[in-house]
């Protein structure tokens, strides 16, 4: 099964590649989304980056990158900063959005030759067809991220789960917002036009759920959720190599099983380890 | 050891003690001719179009202990956010001691645990997200850690997860967080709610001996007046979206008591210059008398 995996490499190296760092970058990005409880608003930002997707195809712009990050990008800052402005609460903003974007992408294309099909291919694609740009942006976007992430985690534990506080020892957690939100929207846009949205959201929720029912320490959450994604891509790619299927479905459906099997583990933990 | 923290301690701090990593703060007198250590001036807060407080003016100097006290939704957790940064003001200015700009000497304790219950945290974890900022050698941050847990008797639980200690141990831990911050100004947001008694009572008299022992500026937010009665060299009433402030003696008169919480409240000081308060209930007066020496 591997060494098939090996041989398929030089006419797929792209696609893995481009899938092991997309998932590296969107586990790191996952892991604040999920300690911030913001799950739902990593749905409502890849719907509105499918919805951008939508717009550049009706419009023929040829600039599907740059119009799912500018939507992701403008959903991840709303649904950050509205309820903060005017008393909105983050769900309905949330809940607007994700109905906006996925009622709103189809409508668009609605009597665009081919548009549907090219909207239902994006939602469901997988990730064969990367590019070396895709490549190069995604390795350079998750080391950023990564480094990022590690040296500063002390102080994203601190702003994701109290901010007050994070405010009181002189973080600007405007800018923080500002900052996470942006990360969000543009890693969500540019891997959701590559690698489809059920594998950019996949990734994004279910490496850090995983960890996060794993470890001990929302730090170490930092470490734990790469390494889970990482390790599932690379054995999804090996089994859908050799099985013939969809690799980004193959990815998540690891990562789904692998989250039931993090339940368990907890579960087993607090039962028979009191903690 | 001439390290960073021991400059900015100056002559607040025993050298000695400053080495060994823990809780080393010094009581000092304040006085009235030394700056503010946190100042507002002609404050307005908001949300929106709806304001919370008006025209508020403080000034809180080292050693001080400040109780804000109010009825719900009079804006004192709004204020405590203010003064922390968390919130801006529509209008006016809050400005903090040059010393205090880095934010290094002041910490919060919040009313409640505000982390997401879902992430998982130990208290090891929890205590030392209070250092954020702050730059210390693992020795150092070690002892500190050591010195906080023990001070709030939670030294046995350091691996234990957040999420299953009790509500007292939980607000401990709160406690723990901004100490091991070495403040010289401690905010405190209603820290005894939903506790019980014993529970309360203890970590009252946690911070108070903070304040009357360590030296540390303490803004507590609480509904009790007899703590602040007890405890407070200074209060702040909240009524209406407007502040008065001063000194104990001057602020907690009938007139303003009654006014602030809506009921009679007697004030009489004793020859000791203790402040006894009592809310008065139809013909008779009663409930709590508590003496400030």
């Amino acid at each position: 099964m591997i060494s098939e995996f090996l041989n398929s490499w030089p006419m797929f190296s792209q696609s893995y590649l481009a899938a092991l760092f997309a998932g590296l970058l969107l586990s790191f990005l996952g892991v604040i989304v999920v300690a911030r409880a913001q799950v739902f608003i990593a749905a409502a930002v890849a719907q509105a980056s499918m919805l951008g997707i939508a717009l550049d195809m009706l419009l023929g712009t040829g600039q599907p990158a740059a119009f799912a990050v500018a939507f992701s990008i403008i959903a991840a800052l709303a649904t950050g900063t509205r309820a903060q402005r005017s008393g909105t609460s983050h769900e309905e903003v949330t809940a607007w959005i994700f109905l906006l974007g996925a009622s709103g992408s189809i409508l668009l294309l609605a009597k665009h030759p081919n548009g549907l099909k090219s909207v239902q291919a994006t939602m469901a694609s997988s990730i064969i067809g990367a590019a070396a740009v895709d490549v190069v942006t995604f390795a350079t976007l998750a080391a950023v991220v990564g480094g990022f992430v590690l040296v500063l985690r002390q102080r994203i534990v601190l702003f994701v789960s109290d901010p007050v506080m994070a405010a009181a020892v002189g973080m600007r957690i405007g800018a923080w917002s500002l900052g996470l939100a942006t990360a969000l929207g543009l890693s969500t846009g540019l891997v959701i036009r590559s690698s489809g949205l059920i594998f950019t959201f996949g990734c994004l929720v279910l490496p850090a759920l995983v960890a996060k029912n794993l470890c001990r320490e929302a730090g170490t959450m930092f470490f734990v959720a790469p390494v889970v994604c990482v390790a599932s891509v690379l054995t999804g790619l090996v089994l859908a190599n050799h099985y013939d299927f969809p690799p980004g479905q193959i990815i998540i459906a690891l990562l789904a099983a692998l989250l039931v099997g993090a339940w368990g583990w907890r579960k087993f933990r607090v039962v028979f380890g009191g903690v | 050891m001439p390290n960073e923290m021991s400059t900015r301690l100056d002559h607040l701090v025993a050298p000695d003690l400053v080495a060994s990593g823990s809780l080393t703060l010094v009581a000092a007198p304040p006085s009235a001719a030394e700056k503010p250590i946190l100042c507002a001036e002609q404050v307005t807060l908001a949300y929106g179009r709806r304001v919370v407080l008006s025209d508020v003016n403080l000034a809180i100097r080292r050693g001080e202990f400040w109780a804000l006290l109010g009825p719900n939704g009079e804006g004192k957790s709004t204020l405590i956010k203010a003064l922390l940064g968390a919130v801006r003001p529509t209008r006016g200015k809050i400005f903090l001691r040059a010393d205090f700009q880095r934010r290094t000497r002041l910490a919060l304790v919040p009313q409640e645990c505000e982390v997401n219950p879902s992430v998982p945290t130990t208290i090891r974890e929890f205590v030392l997200g209070g250092l954020v900022g702050i730059t210390l050698e693992r020795v150092q941050r070690d002892a500190r850690l050591k010195a906080v847990l023990e001070l709030m008797g939670i030294a046995h639980l350091p691996e234990r997860s957040l999420w299953t200690l009790s509500g007292g141990q939980r607000q401990r831990t709160l406690v723990a967080r901004a100490l091991i911050r070495d403040p010289l100004l401690l905010i405190v947001d209603e820290p005894t709610a939903g506790l019980d008694l014993a529970a309360a009572s203890s970590l009252l008299d946690a911070i108070t001996s903070l304040s009357r022992d360590k030296g540390i500026t303490i803004v507590f937010v609480t509904h009790d007046l007899s703590i602040a009665a007890k405890q407070a060299t200074h209060a702040a009433l909240f009524r209406g979206g407007k502040l008065t402030a001063g000194p104990l003696k001057e602020v907690f008169t009938p007139a303003n008591l009654s006014r602030t919480f809506g009921v009679p409240v007697g004030v009489h000081h004793d020859d000791h210059g203790c402040v006894h308060v009592a809310v008065e209930q139809a013909h008779d007066a009663n409930i709590s008398s508590s003496p400030r020496p």
